[in-house]
């Protein structure tokens, strides 16, 4: 389990690949998939999730299309046209940072030894 | 796949509204996240009242749901956050312009010197203030006033009692305007600001002390 303000910077991410991905999702979906993807090790409460979904649809990079299902109307996510192009850009952007914290993170390991 | 039956969604659904979600589209989002949680609880063979009562105090511990919302409202509204600190702005620059026309008329040095365009600025500054700054200030002061009075005085009276009260000031306004521009009309417009205001005072005053007790 990580923390919520770690969590929190990269949900944005995150969700952006996972849809570049999959298409259209819903909450609990989304929710399922990384929990299941990262074997329980992160673990998204509702409380980040939907602020995050809510932030891209304000910025135009997600649409969603509501659907009846089991008596209950279910909203999908996917990116929207303009929402493409940004994905990518963020996921590129968040490949580096990640490829540059290890680097950090491995050059103090080995400093230490 | 272990559905849930039309009644138990509703009860979901107004558990939901309990806690303070009113916007459609969360609604939908929550109300779908919690079935499917219970749904999935219920999967073990439990039944629906101890998933439900398990997944929802995991899902919203107290004031969690009304959180989320408070979260999405504002990154909704802040667009329209800025919108209003752009009219607080241009507000302020109406009302100061105002008062210092009305100070400068007041120890009479504007029409002294003959600035260029002095005229037309006041002209700009009334339109202003009669069509959009006082209609904001009493729609603001109305719906606070419908919000806080609550049953103590009927809807159509703080309506009638709000709408005399705009008239009141934008009569007093016109009337200013019209006598520091030596426009014919400024003591008739007085006239109708103490008539209105003599209609609107006992309202206010009613008002006032039916929230004070």
């Amino acid at each position: 389990m990580y923390s919520k303000e770690l969590i929190r910077g990269t949900l944005r991410p995150i969700i952006l690949k996972l849809l570049s991905e999959h298409g259209k999702m819903y909450g609990y979906e989304i929710c399922q998939t990384i929990r299941s993807m990262t074997r329980e090790q992160l673990i998204i409460k509702e409380g980040s999730l939907y602020p995050a979904l809510y932030k891209l649809k304000e910025d135009g990079l997600l649409k969603v299309e509501t659907v009846k299902v089991g008596g209950r109307d279910r909203q999908y996510y996917s990116l929207a046209r303009q929402g493409n192009a940004e994905a990518k850009e963020q996921i590129a952007e968040f490949s580096r940072f990640l490829k540059t914290m290890n680097t950090l993170f491995k050059a103090k390991t080995d400093l230490s030894i | 796949m272990n559905m849930l039956t039309e009644a138990q969604i509703q009860y979901i659904r107004e558990r939901v509204r309990q806690e303070g979600i009113n916007r459609t589209d969360l609604e939908h989002d929550i109300l779908d996240h919690l079935c499917c949680l219970i749904e999935a609880e219920m999967e073990g063979g439990g039944n629906f009242e101890d998933a439900f009562e398990k997944v929802f105090e995991d899902f919203a511990p107290t004031g969690g749901l009304k959180r989320i919302q408070v979260e999405v409202n504002y990154i909704s509204l802040k667009k329209t956050i800025i919108m209003k600190k752009f009219a607080v702005i241009a507000e302020s620059l109406v009302m100061i312009l105002f008062f210092v026309t009305t100070l400068l008329q007041g120890i009479r040095l504007l029409n002294q010197y003959a600035w260029p365009f002095i005229a037309e600025l006041a002209f700009v500054n009334q339109y202003a203030m009669c069509l959009f700054i006082l209609p904001r200030y009493w729609l603001h002061h109305y719906r606070m006033a419908v919000r806080e009075s609550g049953e103590s005085m009927s809807l159509a009276i703080t309506r009638f009692a709000f709408i005399i009260g705009f008239l009141c000031t934008e009569s007093f306004v016109n009337a200013v305007f019209f006598k520091m521009m030596h426009m014919p009309g400024g003591d008739q417009l007085f006239i109708i600001t103490a008539i209105l205001g003599m209609i609107y005072v006992p309202f206010y005053c009613v008002r006032k002390y039916r929230v004070a007790v």
